[in-house]
């Protein structure tokens, strides 16, 4: 028999198909205007604005942007106290990804377990996430108050401390309550990734290992660890986006202080544009931080198109 | 010695009771399958034993241990799961070691019995492979290796072939017979598939809705089932059951009539009957032979015929049951047809109206009275 052609089964192919697909492209970019204006407007304008501002002096005294080329560049590279806040932000976004990673994997490991009530705690969980960032600051910042916070109580009469620890007025202090605080704030974002990522998990694999004699520490190690590790990478990312763009938490508990012990650069740049009326300078940093940001964002991306 | 013995094991899952006192004794070395519908329980049985479910009244033994409260590592069982369950970034090797890694056993051993299980299951080529690199039949391979590896006791299967196509199951089905003729272990087995049970056990477990409805060998199962729903669920095709109605009965004879008036005399106690109990009459579609030679025969209406060459079944209604029949497959029938068949009524089972199989007391003798 002879090759049976589209049209010989009666199956006639589109005449249009070409302008339907023309037809199709047209729509998707219609429904792509509402979005594209808005990034337009609120997102890329103003980026390459700050872009173009960062070349320009442009302070509360000068009547308008004066060009000064690279020097601004060279300002913030060379000033100590700006490159402390890199230092800064690492320190906060490291310590707050790791901590947040592994008390999310730990939660979520126990709501993992099936126990009477999970649902509800479940559910409880998520409130630190559906609480304004402002008031789990205030919550926070009240909490660790060095004269009356319940944490310096509860250290005090369980011996660990002999005296208040004035948290929010020291270097160190100030630097573990914000990470807290926003540690706090994103476990319950990460225990839903690692969630989803055990559920995902066949749970035979683990009735076997524990047939094969392995102890829970083991199952974590060898097998859920290894599992999980798409989803690390993932929020890992996520993670450190979401803390090197932090300011909320850190401006409402510390303001940057005490002096510049928590002045990441979010705080700084605010602090330039806003406390110094220096655009251009707050300009430059914003657009070295973008810079700092888009090795891990391209990691994310990455990762997240090889699960497609 | 690994006997398995249940004493009064009763499941719960909150307020449900889902396993209703169970006592179950296994030899050491038996192949035991469990067998039943979805729902019946076999799984929750089987996981007991291996200490993934908690029991929640009775208690197991394993060998003179009582286990009842032992963690599943203790008891000396490996299982091999319906999904295979292996670990997937591990390679087979890997996959086939873990066990022996994680109780610490020393690398030669390990290099040893993993060397050991790979060439019984053949496995050798497969080694550095990730299960996703596997086929269904190969992973199932690969998940017994890893129980035998450990030496067990006890090889506790949970569905394991029911994930793979018809051939393999029938190759694997083999593989597993021999395997335990090999290595002479207690083996305990669940399927829904009366074909596996009947194929591979020394001892069937029927159960349904959480009770045990019979224990024995697989002809025992076939020729003496305790009831209609045991003798329904082994067989294939399953049995048939004719409606009769009871005419008259006593100490040594029942009297009862087919839907098409013949009348039949059977030699059963029948002093618990009385005139108008409705019974049933089983008879197996292979006990049917073309023609009226045997003692009983039926027109059948034929409402589809499937040749399939080495064997034919006809599939009609009889008084309102659906009725098969294998038939001469030298034969050609067509759909709305009429042909006589017959069956001898030594072939025959009689059920109570509870489903209740009834013995016959002696030699089953017809009396053919009357056609209709």
């Amino acid at each position: 028999m002879d090759m049976v052609s589209i049209k010989d089964r009666g199956l006639k192919r589109p005449k249009t198909e070409r302008s339907l697909k023309a037809g199709d492209r047209r729509f998707a970019y219609l429904i792509l205007i509402p979005a594209m204006t808005a990034f337009m407007v609120m997102v890329f304008y103003p980026f390459v604005d700050a872009m173009s501002m960062s070349f320009f002096q442009f302070t509360i005294y000068d009547m308008e942007p004066i060009f000064i080329g690279f020097d601004n560049f060279v300002t913030v590279l060379t000033d100590p106290y700006v490159l402390a806040s890199w230092v800064t932000t690492a320190v906060f976004v490291v310590g707050t990804t790791l901590l947040t990673m592994t008390f999310g994997l730990a939660w979520a490991l126990l709501m993992y377990q099936d126990f009477h009530g999970r649902a509800v705690f479940r559910t409880m969980t998520l409130l630190p996430w559906i609480l304004p960032s402002t008031v789990s600051a205030f919550v926070w910042a009240w909490m660790l108050n060095g004269k009356y916070g319940v944490v310096n109580a509860m250290l005090l009469s369980a011996g660990i401390v002999d005296e208040n620890i004035q948290f929010l007025s020291n270097d160190v202090g100030a630097m573990v309550a914000i990470i807290l605080t926003r540690t706090w704030i994103s476990i319950p974002l990460f225990m839903s990734f690692f969630l989803a990522g055990l559920q995902g998990m066949d749970f035979q694999q683990i009735e076997a290992a524990r047939l094969d004699g392995a102890g829970n520490l083991t199952i974590v190690r060898r097998l859920i660890l290894p599992h999980l590790k798409p989803v690390f990478l993932v929020t890992g990312a996520l993670g450190m986006i979401g803390n090197l763009q932090q300011f909320d938490i850190i401006y409402a508990l510390t303001g940057g202080g005490p002096i510049r012990a928590t002045t990441v650069l979010s705080i700084e740049v605010f602090k330039q544009a806003f406390e110094n009326w220096d655009l251009g300078m707050a300009s430059t940093i914003g657009v070295l931080w973008v810079f700092t940001l888009m090795p891990l964002v391209v990691f994310y991306l990455r990762s997240l198109f090889k699960e497609d | 010695m690994a006997d398995v013995k249940l004493e009064k094991v009763i499941k719960r899952f909150g307020k449900v009771e889902t396993i209703h006192g169970i006592d179950l004794d296994i030899k050491h070395g038996e192949f035991v399958v469990f067998v039943g519908p979805s729902g019946c329980g076999k799984s929750t049985l089987l996981r007991m034993i291996a200490g993934l479910e908690e029991v929640t009244e009775g208690e197991v033994y394993i060998g003179d241990n009582r286990v009842t409260n032992w963690q599943p590592s203790k008891r000396e069982i490996a299982m091999v799961f319906q999904s295979y369950a292996l670990y997937p970034h591990m390679s087979v090797r890997q996959n086939m070691s873990f066990g022996l890694e994680v109780t610490g056993q020393p690398k030669a051993l390990i290099e040893q019995r993993v060397a050991e299980a790979a060439r019984i299951l053949k496995l050798d080529e497969l080694f550095e492979r990730k299960p996703k690199e596997l086929s269904g039949g190969q992973r199932q391979r690969v998940a017994i290796g890893r129980t035998i590896v450990r030496q067990p006791e006890i090889f506790l299967f949970d569905e394991p072939l029911s994930n793979l196509d018809a051939e393999l199951r029938v190759q694997m089905r083999i593989e597993i017979s021999k395997l335990h003729e090999q290595l002479g272990n207690t083996m305990i087995y669940v399927t829904h598939d009366q074909v596996e049970a009947m194929t591979m056990a020394d001892k069937i477990v029927v159960l349904r809705d959480g009770i045990i409805e019979q224990v024995g060998t697989p002809l025992e199962l076939y020729h003496q089932p305790v009831n209609k729903f045991v003798a329904g669920f082994i067989g294939s095709p399953k049995m048939n059951f004719l409606p009769v109605t009871v005419l008259s009965a006593n100490k040594n004879e029942i009297k009862v009539i087919l839907h098409d008036g013949q009348q039949l005399s059977l030699n059963y106690d029948g002093r618990t009957l009385n005139e108008g109990d409705k019974l049933s009459l089983g008879i197996r579609p292979e006990h049917f032979s073309s023609g009226n030679s045997a003692d009983i025969s039926l027109d059948v209406n034929i409402d589809v015929a499937e040749h399939l060459g080495g064997t034919t079944y006809i599939y009609s209604d009889i008084a309102g049951q659906a009725v098969t029949i294998e038939a001469d497959s030298d034969v050609v029938f067509e759909r709305g047809e009429i042909k006589t068949f017959s069956f001898h009524l030594s072939r025959c089972h009689l059920f109570a109206a509870d489903g209740r199989r009834m013995e016959a007391i002696a030699e089953v003798r017809v009396v053919e009275k009357a056609v209709a």
